[in-house]
């Protein structure tokens, strides 16, 4: 297993624009393969308040009001596994992935992270993005 | 002539799809296209139910008349069509692959084909030189299971995920130096790990109680330990186990050529009927035939992990088939019934069958109700979609009305193109 840390572990700062306020923060996040040879199994961990479980890949999550998360941290971890389902002489393990984490205020798009692991493609690659939510000054 | 034409359009849209590598080619023949089957211009009589594509067009040779012809079929499934929702189209569902049920077994494995051949003279009776033009469709009613190395690779992955989960989450959940550790930890660490176990998908639904029983032996060892600083140490050492456990199956499982490739019993439907464009007009044509049959394979898996590029097993095939002829074609109905031995090695298969004819009824002067054919097969993949492939053997004696005449020797090569989405 190959940990990949965004911003290396350290938090990011996401600043969310005071007009979002009353709106409720969703997340979303996608492993895509860079062939269709291989799909992603595995499950992701939020914690944020508390821990919630998701599917590896999983689309408008919603977290809270922002008002009540400002100050507050998130960290989701996607532990994504590679399973070959296509045909190829190829070790789908090595095929590299991307993992891409959505933050939407609403329907709109506040931030968007991204992680790979191109460096060492392996079959089960786990992706950490550890984020602090703040209030616009 | 039509046939040759349509065969040069075809051939000449091939070769600009080669161009252009859209869209993706890969290994392809409609070998068990039912269409094809009926025309009587497929050398074989016995083919392996294959998993039938979106959209898939074949183009092989053939002997009709004395002489090999091009002959063109396409095939499709509509169940397939627009299946893929654009959103989470990267998630593996485990039931699409593992499920053994009927419905599901038959929305993946049903196909429409239509196919057209020069028609063969001695095969069509009494009617005219012509275009045949097949339709058929094809239903799988035991699509086999997903071969046994695969499957126990699945499962021990299964159970690495979510014993991983359980401790994952309960680290995390005594992570904090402040949390005063308690048994109800464990008991929300485990409630948490089967609701996600019960909405997983990709994790197959008749996997689903045994897992949940392996998460309860795991709850009971944890619930042993009592001191939160060494429950830390066994939750770091068992996860650092699991996850190299997972890796360790999962590269087992992505080395494979195809490791989702189903062996064991397969029993699959066929109806096909033929109409024949007498002298290739439209306003002369006749229905000619029509035919069911059954065909059931068993697959024996023979590759091995000490050597995952190579890709080997056995098939054991039989076909029991009843055509329907009219009069013109032939007086009587046949029974079709026969077997087959198939051995598969990466890209190549070579096979030999034996098929008997029975016919329902037998005009004067003629001695035997019985027919047969049996053919000798070579196939190799020399190109993703293009196929080589040699046959030898003997025909059926044409109808009934010939069947005191020697059985008609065939030897055949030919290439087989194809094109799928």
């Amino acid at each position: 297993m190959a940990k990949y840390l965004f911003n290396n572990g350290k938090f990011k700062d996401l600043i969310i624009p005071a007009q979002f306020d009353s709106t409720k923060i969703f997340l979303s996040a996608e492993v895509t393969p860079e062939n269709d040879m291989i799909s992603i199994a595995g499950h992701s961990i939020i914690q944020c308040l508390k821990i919630e479980i998701a599917d590896v890949i999983f689309t408008d999550h919603p977290l809270n009001h922002a008002r009540k998360l400002y100050d507050r941290t998130l960290e989701v971890e996607v532990n994504a596994s590679k399973i070959k389902t296509g045909e190829g002489e190829g070790n789908g393990s090595r095929v590299p992935v991307n993992c891409k984490l959505t933050i939407e205020a609403g329907d709109n798009l506040l931030e968007e992270f991204e992680l790979n692991d191109k460096k060492s493609p392996s079959a089960n690659s786990v992706f950490i993005f550890r984020i602090k939510f703040l209030q616009e000054q | 002539m039509r046939v040759a034409s349509i065969a040069c359009i075809l051939f000449f849209l091939f070769t600009l799809s080669l161009r252009a590598q859209e869209p993706q080619l890969k290994q392809l023949e409609l070998t068990t296209s039912p269409a094809f089957v009926l025309l009587g211009v497929h050398p074989t009589n016995i083919q392996r139910p294959s998993t039938p594509r979106d959209f898939a067009a074949s183009l092989q040779t053939a002997q009709v008349n004395g002489s090999i012809q091009p002959n063109f079929a396409v095939e499709t499934n509509p169940f397939n069509w627009n299946k893929k929702a654009p959103q989470n189209k990267y998630s593996f569902i485990a039931n699409d692959y593992f499920s053994d049920k009927l419905w599901p077994a038959i929305k993946k494995n049903f196909a429409l084909s239509i196919a057209t051949s020069a028609t063969d003279t001695a095969k069509f009776g009494n009617l005219h030189k012509g275009t045949g033009l097949g339709y058929g469709v094809r239903v799988t009613l035991f699509p086999g299971t997903v071969n046994k190395r695969t499957r126990n690779d699945f499962k021990l992955w299964a159970r690495a995920e979510m014993i991983e989960l359980f401790a994952n989450v309960l680290q995390r959940t005594i992570s904090d130096e402040a949390h005063v550790f308690s048994y109800q930890d464990v008991t929300q660490a485990f409630d948490i790990s089967v609701a996600t176990l019960l909405a997983k998908k990709d994790i197959p639904d008749h996997m689903k109680p045994w897992l949940l029983n392996e998460l309860t032996i795991y709850k009971g060892k944890i619930a042993a330990v009592q001191d939160k600083t060494e429950l830390d140490t066994l939750l770091a050492s068992e996860m650092d186990t699991l996850s190299k456990e997972k890796e360790q199956v999962l590269n087992k499982i992505n080395t494979r050529k195809t490791p989702f490739a189903r062996d064991g019993f397969i029993l699959e439907f066929a109806y096909a009927g033929v109409t024949l464009m007498q002298g290739n007009a439209w306003d002369s044509s006749v229905y000619a035939k029509s035919g069911i049959w059954l065909t059931p394979s068993y697959r024996i898996d023979l590759g091995t992990d000490k050597d995952p590029a190579t890709i080997q097993s056995l098939d054991i095939l039989g076909v029991l088939r009843y055509i329907w002829n009219t009069s013109r074609v032939d007086e009587a109905n046949y029974l079709d019934f026969g077997a087959k031995l198939q051995f598969n090695r990466n890209d190549w298969n070579v096979g030999f069958e034996g098929v008997f004819r029975h016919a329902s009824e037998a005009p004067a002067g003629v001695d035997s109700r019985w027919t047969y054919t049996w053919v000798g097969n070579f196939s190799y993949t020399i190109k993703e979609n293009i196929t080589l492939r040699l046959s030898f053997g003997s025909q059926f004696d044409g109808t009934t009305r010939s069947y005191t005449r020697p059985n008609e020797i065939l030897a055949i090569g030919g290439v087989n193109f194809g094109l799928l989405k």
